[in-house]
């Protein structure tokens, strides 16, 4: 499990709107749905290069399945994230792979 | 700079806050220069025009006091724009606001929008080409896509740009916006938002024979 999985969503809950009609600059939430939009700052990748961090987010979702099962509500966080950030043809590449016992990182 | 521009609106073609601001400080900038050049020529000139011999002072510490002194208050006085700017461009991290995810190809680019994605109910990919034919009257030559890059206006943009075969580059001019699309990496190119309307970008990094000939089109629309 990662280190710091856990504060995200504590602080985040993906599931309930954080700022819905708040009008601090940088936050107008969605207006469709009135939810978080955007993957917060994640301060292990704070440069551009944000490869790492969905493949993190891929990798982190599938540790927490692996480890909770596919019904605990947090492992969605990560799913959410990678979906978010991640180039399509990337996560469903590996997830292709996963399907396949070929996945190249730890998943248990 | 960053007041003036609000009360000023000196926004020309629909630009963004942030490349207004940059298009200001480069004006203030170039104005220095101007000043600095003009000061040296007519030295130079001088030296040629007037007759005279340049070698009776040979030292003089005061001189060089003051050549060292006013330099360095005329960089002090870039300091604040420059700095303003710098951190202005790091203003947005995240939270909320419009995630896009932009591939390139060779020739042409794929966008996939969480706009789009909502009205679908899937998450997505479509690719946008260079209108080659059946161009109307009003259109632009070399810039008019079939599917533009949809967009949330007045929101942050964050645009996750990747490539999936050579290098490209995903640039937004109006926006100050370049972000370099490499396969294999995940680039993020942050925008402070823009107002509703049209942006054109080309990309900017050679990537073979129709390089010149995929257009960046973005609509910014806003939601009602």
């Amino acid at each position: 499990m990662p280190l710091y999985g856990h504060r995200f969503f504590m602080q985040h809950d993906f599931e309930a709107p954080v700022d819905t009609a708040s009008t601090k600059l940088g936050s107008t939430a969605d207006p469709i749905t009135g939810k978080l939009t955007a993957p917060p700052y994640d301060p292990r990748f704070p440069n551009m290069n944000k490869t790492r961090m969905c493949w993190q987010n891929f990798v982190d979702y599938h540790r927490c399945v692996n480890k909770f099962g596919e019904e605990h509500k947090p492992c969605a966080w990560f799913q959410w994230v990678y979906k978010k950030i991640c180039p399509n043809e990337w996560h469903e590449r590996w997830q292709e792979r996963v399907d396949d016992d070929a996945f190249a990182g730890r998943l248990k | 700079i960053v007041s003036y521009l609000v009360l000023g609106n000196y926004f020309f073609n629909g630009l963004n806050f942030f490349m207004g601001n940059l298009i200001m400080f480069h004006d203030f900038l170039l104005i220095i220069c101007y000043f600095v050049l003009f000061f040296i020529l007519s030295l130079m000139l001088s030296m040629v025009v007037f007759s005279g011999s340049y070698f009776n002072n040979l030292g003089n510490v005061v001189l060089e006091v003051v050549w060292t002194v006013i330099p360095s208050l005329i960089l002090l006085g870039l300091v604040e724009p420059s700095l303003t700017l710098l951190y202005i461009s790091e203003a947005f991290s995240f939270n909320n606001g419009q995630v896009l995810k932009v591939v390139g190809h060779q020739w042409y680019w794929s966008y996939n929008s969480d706009l789009i994605n909502s009205v679908v109910q899937d998450s997505t990919d479509y690719d946008s080409y260079l209108i080659t034919s059946d161009l109307v009257s009003g259109d632009f030559r070399l810039l008019e896509v079939d599917l533009p890059l949809v967009v949330l206006a007045n929101v942050p943009l964050y645009f996750f740009v990747s490539s999936s075969d050579v290098i490209h580059s995903f640039a937004l001019p109006s926006l100050g916006l370049k972000v370099d699309a490499f396969p294999g990496r995940l680039n993020v190119g942050v925008s402070g938002g823009v107002s509703v309307g049209c942006y054109w970008g080309q990309c900017s990094e050679i990537c073979g024979a129709n390089h010149a000939f995929m257009p960046i089109g973005m609509e910014a629309l806003i939601y009602f």
